[in-house]
């Protein structure tokens, strides 16, 4: 365990502490489902964002059904759940944004907007390419400045906008470094490790994220952590929330490694970083709507799945774990194709699992993960 | 003239015997699986304590899961209102109901006057129900259904069942009885996930006082407790909680005798 | 067969000349003698076959249903659109040419394959092993879209016309036909960012970016199936389309408030469905719906003024979204056993505040009223909307509560119920019962289920009605 990666994990458990004071001290708090939220806009607002990106456990899906039926994804309801939790960063938040990415999503939005006095605002994200979806976040994006601006009584300055650009971008940057190490057969950071990395970046305080990163990615490049890594996992999910690692740690048990992984709520979109050219929303909006691997909830599907293979390719895996939230439909739906395409690019085997952050579905889940380790080819 | 009410349920039939607002007798059996036969059965023995017989019934109501297989019934209605009227009339402060049977649940909230205004049922899954209690009984080999309310009383570290499925909770009380936990520990913590599942099925309704706990369930002194925990509120039960559904049917069918 | 067609007033002309077309039909769609039968007994027992109007209408459905079937047979260009549609770009495609045909075809299965012939179930089962396996929640209406195709019901088509204004399910599984079945597709789009406080005003930033879509998925669609969507077809299809929005919206209007209700909602439901949720040439080149709304009005004032009506006068009156469709056994329950009185629905009524916005394109492009007339349904808007449209709906028709049978398949309903309960029930007033169920498959909620609820919600109302008379 790297000492960068222990300091962030002091400093995750310290957060909600910092975010009281800071409440206190007349701060606002803006809640965000990470992914879709352009991070740069909530930081230059002088608000302080905080990634809802808690997961995992089976209590707060419970208490969800307090206000959802079941039949909603596994993640939205844990989001819902936490409401009635002492988890801090759901209940210190002040405005919640909502990227309406689907009807799970928008039920996030809903139940606070009702059963909170906590401010609701939803923002969209087109579901397909070309000229009006680029019009469209563009708008988006403008329309959730002036929120921003009303909510705190900031002005967003140009040069403020830019400083956060530029440091999201060097946290980006560094976090694909990082990524792009685990090409190597030596892997120096394990899948799970690397996800934590992600979840910290939604929370902690980010000049302290930074330094931890700059630091850590030194330490890795030193090469003594590094791993041989026989049996190469690529996980493909639509969330993977902070908390929810078992299907990592079964893997790890089972001898393989997961090496590379996509997952919209949860992990940065760092492939890319933000081309400051001119308008900077304009540049922003092109990031996060282009510059990036699809999801499974944009429409079509080519470009998604030509992504993930050439991943799988580059990063030379054995297997895929596809592991999804019960009633996701759209990563669901995709299984069925990406299934069949994938068998004849690569014929690599690939394991679908669900959760609904259930105790019990680790049993059945150790077995199934340990017979498609079994039949890997690798090392 | 005497009238009847029938609660048939999945797992118990009741009947009670009703004449001018008092009680004369009823009775309480196993439903099993010919619902036809136990209704017979039950009704037999309830006329029996009552000291009548069929003839002496004006009008008889038949409610409860069961209710259209009972053959002798002049009417069947449907049990919640009949269980509305029947803890009312037990108990008139009611605001609102928390009915935990064999094989369902349900939470109903009153107006001041006793109307039902709200209601919400579980009737889909066991967990929340008296068969959840009776496969972990089972399980943790306690013997009688009735001996495990006291005991998880007894228990001052309580399991933490986590599974809202019976089936996956009973694996998972197994795993921890192999773990070491002990059966008094487990079965605290099989009574406050009854509590938390039923609870949960509750906040679909608001719950008034006062609240009164009734069906076969509320005879656990521990699922009580728990409840009462969990709602952060005193529940009355009644003196005999299993034969509301039947005593409001019989209120019923005096309406129409 | 021919018993069957006469019921729906197929005259002996039309079914000799169209014999051997319709039982080519029914043998691709695997319809036997037994299911004939089946038909008939259904047809009888829950369709009310004396009205004339209805039978129309039915006639209408299942005349739809045969060109569905044969539609890879006759040598057009087929286009689907799918539920919940675009009326208006559906409506101009099929102006648009003779050539062409255009449904929304999962509509036209559940109403005609599912209600009369009860095989709606076949369809889904092959779903489930095609891409939308069971006990996920997967959009039942959509699994009858996507087994219709797989067990050749109906044509793989040429062009599939993806909405998604509203859910998501819908151009995803779009997106699976045309991976397994290289269909293109043509997609449309918009994100519900409504929020508290804005409905009845539409969200400009939703309304502008679903428009560009239509715009340029008109323009695609046209390059696809080779034939170019003028403006004059827009004009036409558009005006079809009020035409039909008049008329259930007149019929609704009559019926809504009158006591006892003299047309059972699955009835009432099905005249409305024909010119919303599907376009449907024949219906409007002959003016069949404008016959056919003439011909109900005028049978539902003979029966108010004669006192008659579906359930008794009196009946505890609600509201609903959709009523059970594809398994008409629970509607008529609920109507029928119960004695509820369904006097008013979601999807047949545009309320006042709604009608200016679908009827007059006010100078606007078409493709911006094409979506302006989705994002103007209260339910289609927000969670806000859709409870602020119920309690205006629910005092229109002079109800007593609202039922709302949400599909438990149907991700942006299916988050709602218990919101729109609370919400209902504490400001406003309004009993709601909140019950769980498939508008679709019949497989997962048993009637008895639904009848513990539904009877306990009918005395509620009752009891309610009784001391508000006291």
């Amino acid at each position: 365990m790297y000492g960068e990666i222990e300091k962030l994990r002091i400093f995750v458990k310290r957060r909600p502490a910092e975010l009281r004071k800071l409440k206190e001290e007349g701060k606002k708090i803006v809640g965000y489902l990470p992914g879709f939220v352009p991070e740069e806009i909530l930081n230059s607002s002088g608000a302080v964002p905080i990634g809802w990106i808690r997961g995992g456990d089976p209590e707060p899906v419970s208490f969800s059904l307090r206000y959802v039926p079941r039949w909603i994804d596994t993640y939205c309801k844990a989001q819902i759940g936490y409401k009635d939790t002492e988890e801090e960063i759901y209940t210190l938040t002040d405005l919640l944004i909502v990227p309406v990415v689907d009807a799970n999503m928008r039920g996030i939005g809903d139940v606070y907007d009702l059963y909170t006095d906590m401010d609701v605002f939803r923002t969209g994200y087109p579901h397909i390419d070309g000229g009006p979806a680029e019009k469209y976040y563009l708008t988006e994006l403008r329309a959730l400045v002036k929120k921003l601006e009303d909510f705190t009584g900031n002005t967003i300055h140009e040069e403020k906008l830019r400083e956060e650009v530029n440091h999201h971008n060097e946290i980006n940057k560094l976090m694909r470094e990082i990524s792009l190490m685990r090409r190597s057969d030596r892997v120096p950071i394990t899948g799970r490790e690397f996800a934590f990395l992600n979840h910290s970046s939604f929370i902690v305080e980010k000049n302290t994220l930074r330094e931890n990163l700059e630091s850590l990615v030194e330490s890795l490049k030193g090469g003594e952590g590094a791993k041989k890594t026989e049996k190469r996992i690529f996980l493909i999910g639509s969330s993977i929330a902070m908390g929810d690692y078992k299907v990592y740690d079964l893997l790890k048990r089972s001898g393989a490694e997961v090496v590379i992984e996509d997952f919209p709520f949860g992990i940065r979109p760092y492939w890319e970083e933000v081309k400051i050219n001119g308008d900077l929303i304009k540049a922003i909006a092109q990031k996060y709507l282009e510059k990036r691997i699809p999801s499974a909830f944009q429409r079509r599907s080519e470009k998604r799945i030509e992504s993930l293979i050439s991943l799988a390719k580059e990063f030379n895996v054995d297997g895929i774990v596809y592991y999804i939230p019960m009633y996701q439909d759209a990563y669901q739906t995709q299984f069925y194709y990406f299934e069949k395409i994938l068998r004849e690019e690569l014929g690599m085997p690939i394991l679908k699992l669900e959760t609904d952050y259930d105790v019990m579905e680790i049993g059945p889940m150790e077995t199934r993960i340990e017979t498609f380790v079994e039949t890997l080819e690798g090392g | 003239m005497a009238v009847a009410g029938v609660d048939v349920g999945a797992a118990t039939a009741k009947v009670l015997i009703l004449e001018s607002g008092e009680i004369l007798g009823y009775s309480i059996t196993l439903t099993g699986a010919d619902i036809k036969k136990s209704a017979d059965k039950v009704m037999e023995q309830a006329l029996q304590k009552a000291g009548l017989s069929k003839s002496d019934l004006k009008f008889t109501i038949s409610t409860g899961y069961g209710r259209n297989f009972v053959d002798f019934a002049d009417r069947s209605m449907s049990e919640i209102l009949c269980h509305a009227r029947g803890v009312k009339f037990l108990i008139p402060s009611v605001g609102s109901i928390i009915d935990i049977g064999g094989q369902d649940s349900k939470a109903i909230e009153l107006e001041e006057d006793g109307r039902v205004c709200n209601f919400v049922m579980n009737d889909k899954c066991a967990a929340g129900t008296g068969r959840f209690l009776e496969v972990m009984a089972n399980v943790l080999e306690v013997g009688s259904i009735d001996k495990i309310g006291p005991l998880a009383l007894k228990s001052r570290n309580h399991a933490r069942i986590s599974n809202t499925c019976t089936i996956f909770a009973e694996t998972e009380v197994v795993s921890l009885r192999a773990q070491g936990w002990n059966r008094i520990d487990l079965l605290a913590g099989i009574h406050d996930a009854i509590a938390s599942r039923v609870v949960t099925m509750a906040s679909g309704i608001r719950l008034k006082d006062d609240a009164v706990f009734t069906g076969g369930v509320a005879k656990n002194v521990a699922v009580k407790k728990a409840l009462e925990e969990e709602m952060g509120k005193k529940l009355l039960v009644p003196d005999e909680p299993q034969i509301t559904g039947a005593l409001g049917a019989a209120l019923r069918a005096e309406g129409f005798a | 067969m021919e018993e069957l067609l006469k019921l729906f007033n197929f005259s002996e002309d039309e079914i000799k000349s169209e014999k051997d077309r319709i039982k080519r039909a029914f043998k691709k769609a695997g319809i036997d003698s037994a299911d004939i039968e089946r038909a008939k007994l259904n047809a009888r027992k829950y369709l009310d076959l004396e009205l004339e109007g209805m039978r129309k209408i039915y006639g209408i459905w299942v005349r739809e249903f045969i060109d569905l079937v044969l539609a890879g047979e006759e040598g057009k260009k087929i286009v689907y659109g799918i539920y919940p549609t675009f009326p208006t770009a559906t409506d101009a495609l099929m102006v648009m040419s003779e050539d062409v045909y255009v449904t929304s075809p999962e509509v036209v299965l559940d109403n005609v394959y599912g209600t009369l012939f009860g095989k709606i179930n076949r369809l889904l089962r092959a779903a489930e092993d095609h891409g939308m396996p069971p006990a996920r929640a997967h959009c039942s209406l959509l699994q009858a879209r996507l087994g219709a195709i797989e067990l050749g019901v109906m044509p793989v088509p040429d062009l599939l016309l993806a909405t998604g204004f509203f859910c998501d399910q819908a151009p995803e599984i779009d997106e699976l036909i045309h991976r397994i079945y290289d269909v293109p597709v043509v997609y449309t789009d918009r994100c519900m960012v409504a929020g508290a406080g804005e409905w009845p005003d539409i969200n400009e930033r939703e309304d502008v970016y679903l428009s560009e879509t239509i715009e340029e998925a008109f323009e695609e669609t046209g390059k696809i199936i080779d034939h170019e969507i003028t403006e004059g077809d827009k004009d036409r299809g558009a005006g079809f389309l009020v035409q039909a929005i008049l008329a259930h919206n007149g019929l609704a209007e009559y019926k809504m408030d009158k006591d006892p209700c003299p047309i059972s909602m699955l009835d009432s439901y099905n005249f409305a469905f024909l010119g919303c949720a599907t376009a449907m040439r024949r219906a409007y080149e002959n003016n069949e719906i404008i016959k056919a709304h003439e011909m109900l009005l005028l049978e539902m004032r003979e029966r108010v003024e004669e006192g008659k009506g579906v359930v008794e006068e009196g009946a505890p009156r609600v509201a609903i979204n959709i009523p059970n469709w594809v398994d008409p056994s629970l509607q008529y329950m609920q109507e029928k056993e119960i004695g509820l009185a369904v006097p008013i629905s979601h999807y047949e009524y545009f309320i006042d505040k709604e009608i200016p916005i679908v009827t007059s394109m006010e100078g606007m492009s078409y493709e911006r009223y094409a979506g302006r007339v989705m994002l103007a349904k209260g339910i289609f808007h927000s969670i806000d909307a859709f409870i602020d449209y119920t309690k205006d709906l629910v005092e229109a028709g002079n109800c007593d509560g609202f039922l709302w049978e949400y599909p438990f398949s149907c991700r942006p309903l299916a988050i709602t119920p218990y919101m729109v309960k609370k919400v209902l029930e504490e400001e406003y007033g309004i009993p709601t019962l909140a019950l769980e169920g498939d508008k679709y498959d019949s497989r997962f909620y048993s009637a008895e289920q639904q009848r513990t609820r539904l009877e306990t919600f009918a005395e509620i109302l009752r009891e309610r009605k009784e001391k508000s008379w006291q």
